[in-house]
């Protein structure tokens, strides 16, 4: 019997010799060629990651600002976020994934082109990557849906719901799309190196930015520092920041674009730096002000989230604990020192953790990037100009928010009018605007 | 003429803190009063207790045999003061405390024993235990059968 085994071994090893060499040698001829294939992992996540991310807007911001506000307003909240959901999704529809990821020709650098436009180029075998290309245009969509939600909070309570309509309708596109353009859609922030994994710059100072300045446009709220605005129902905004923190993980693990090693450790640093954040805007509130407040901690969280958005593909476990919370620290200090030194009424406090987050959030990602796991050395592995580089992606968000949100403000102005008046803002915008109340 | 005159009658001994007066007996409705069933005259007594007392203030109450009662949750302040919250940035000094307001009727042999009640098992002794009032009533009916006055209690 051994003899029989014994004598068939050479031809064997010859034959899985031949195998091997053949299954090599197949794979080298499709390397060469270079093609993305479908990949269902990938494809499965990045579905699963677009639901989470819509379920941030609605009900996420939706009940985050919702219990922040006081009850009169609430419905005009919750309205603000699902509307802009609903408009949002046509508008980019139309025209704002073409500008945004389009081929803008000659204008690449600055906008996409309109060869996207109705999302005519997409069938059901378009890919992009390894997902198809209508996931991926739907995952974006749901950034572009969540930006202009976020803004609503800084001009809460006095707005008149057709200004809003017609102001972030229109800041969707001069504004969001373009910016999207610059650091993914092919511009030049995108070739210039800023390192932007899931949208510190696109999301967060846009939508931080552009609250402040319609905070100081629209003005301070009627009664504030006097009246009682408290919060009606703190328990829905932490339900709020709940819906925030888990759907985040779609946001930042998601911009992966894969179901792989890069989205676990997206996920990894998230949690790790919204849980420090957090907990540093806890301790220093707790220290300052002296009780720990529900408030503040869900405002630590989600300002680490913001943080931690633009780095969550670049930085390891440990930059992310101290990136944290600095932004925890910082963004506590924003929204209750620097707002009350300077005297706007940024009422939900978007710019105090989503603009300054997202700035401190872009800059650290140039000082703890790590070149393993993002592609990229940030300043402590070496490579101190990549902290430029990320500043110059800061500045110029800054600059093209502020301008184009102020025009488009005055003309938005000049056509309905951005503010209710005195008297509807006293009785409160749900019965005024919207002929609906909570009792 | 004082009033005490046109009422004819002397004040009740022990009520030195409310006024008691019957109903002047010229007045027609004042008739028809006199004239009603179980004629005794009745109190609402209203009180402004911490809203943690209810329990202990109910408890006594029915001790004493009182049928019901009706509750309210109310905010107000008399010399306690309010407390700060802080939100963010921004501090409000809330003025209006929560409160539960108890409105009971009896009839008048019972008021002191309950208005005694009352306080004695509202009181903690600090700042902020409220108030009892004690106020006429006219008439009282039972919805139900349309009994009324002391029978409606």
């Amino acid at each position: 019997m051994r003899l029989f085994y014994k004598s068939l071994c050479k031809p064997m090893g010859l034959m899985a010799f031949i195998w091997t060499a053949l299954l090599l040698s197949m794979d080298t001829a499709l390397g060469a060629e270079a093609k993305p294939k479908l990949d269902s992992g990938d494809t499965a996540w990045m579905l699963t990651s677009t639901a989470l991310v819509l379920l941030m807007t609605i009900p996420g911001v939706a009940f985050f600002y919702g219990g922040m506000v006081r009850k009169k307003n609430l419905l005009t909240t919750v309205m603000q976020s699902f509307a802009l959901t609903c408009l949002m999704s046509i508008i980019w529809m139309v025209i704002g994934y073409s500008l945004a990821f389009g081929n803008g020709g000659g204008f690449n650098a600055f906008v996409g082109g309109l060869d996207k436009m109705f999302l005519s180029h997409m069938s059901t075998d378009t890919l992009n990557g390894t997902i198809p290309e209508s996931v991926f245009v739907i995952f974006q969509m749901t950034f572009a849906i969540i930006t202009p939600a976020l803004v609503c909070g800084a001009f809460a309570d006095r707005m008149k719901f057709s200004a809003m309509l017609l102001f972030l309708g229109a800041w969707s596109i001069i504004v969001y799309a373009p910016v999207t353009h610059w650091v993914w859609g092919g511009g030049f922030l995108g070739s210039h190196g800023v390192l932007d994994f899931a949208g510190g710059t696109v999301v967060h100072i846009n939508s931080g930015i552009a609250g402040l300045v319609a905070a100081i446009v629209l003005g301070k709220r009627y009664g504030y520092k006097t009246e009682n605005m408290a919060p009606h129902n703190l328990a829905l905004s932490v339900a709020g920041a709940a819906f925030l923190w888990v759907g985040w993980f779609g946001f930042n693990a998601g911009s992966a674009l894969a179901a792989n090693g890069g989205a676990g450790m997206a996920m990894a640093v998230t949690q790790i730096a919204t849980a420090a954040a957090a907990m540093a805007w806890l301790f220093a509130e707790w220290i300052l002000r002296g009780k720990p407040s529900v408030l503040g901690i869900v405002s630590g969280a989600v300002a680490g989230l913001v943080a931690i958005t633009p780095a969550a593909g670049f930085v390891d476990p440990m930059g992310a604990l101290i990136l944290g919370a600095v932004a925890g620290i910082v963004c506590f200090w924003a929204s209750v020192y620097l707002k009350n030194m300077l005297g706007y009424d940024d009422s939900l406090d978007v710019f105090g953790i989503h603009g300054v987050g997202g700035i401190v959030g872009a800059l650290l990602t140039g000082v703890f990037a790590v070149k393993a796991i993002g592609g990229t050395s940030g300043l402590l592995e070496g490579n101190p100009g990549q902290v430029l580089i990320q500043l110059e992606g800061i500045v110029a968000t800054i600059l093209w928010c502020a301008v184009a949100t102020f025009v488009i403000l005055k003309i938005v102005d000049g056509l309905v009018g951005l503010r209710v008046d005195e008297e509807t803002e006293i009785e409160g915008l749900d019965l005024n605007l919207h002929g609906e109340t909570v009792q | 003429m004082s009033m005490h005159e046109s009422a004819g009658r002397a004040p009740i001994e022990g009520a030195g803190w409310f006024c008691q007066r019957k109903p002047s007996p010229m007045s027609p409705m004042a008739a028809g009063l006199a004239q009603g069933e179980g004629t005794k005259s009745m109190k609402l007594i209203l009180a402004i207790i911490k809203p943690f007392k209810l329990d202990a203030v109910r408890a006594a109450m029915t001790s004493l045999g009182v049928q019901g009662m009706t509750v309210s949750e109310v905010r107000g302040f008399g010399r306690q003061k309010g407390q700060t919250e802080i939100y963010r940035g921004a501090e409000y000094e809330v003025s209006f405390l929560p409160k539960v307001k108890l409105e009971v009727v009896v009839e008048d042999g019972m008021v002191e024993q309950v208005a005694d009640s009352i306080t004695s098992a509202a009181q903690t002794g600090k700042i902020g235990d409220g108030k009892v009032f004690v106020i006429d009533v006219e008439k009282a009916v039972r919805i139900r059968t349309g009994e009324t006055d002391g029978d409606a209690l």
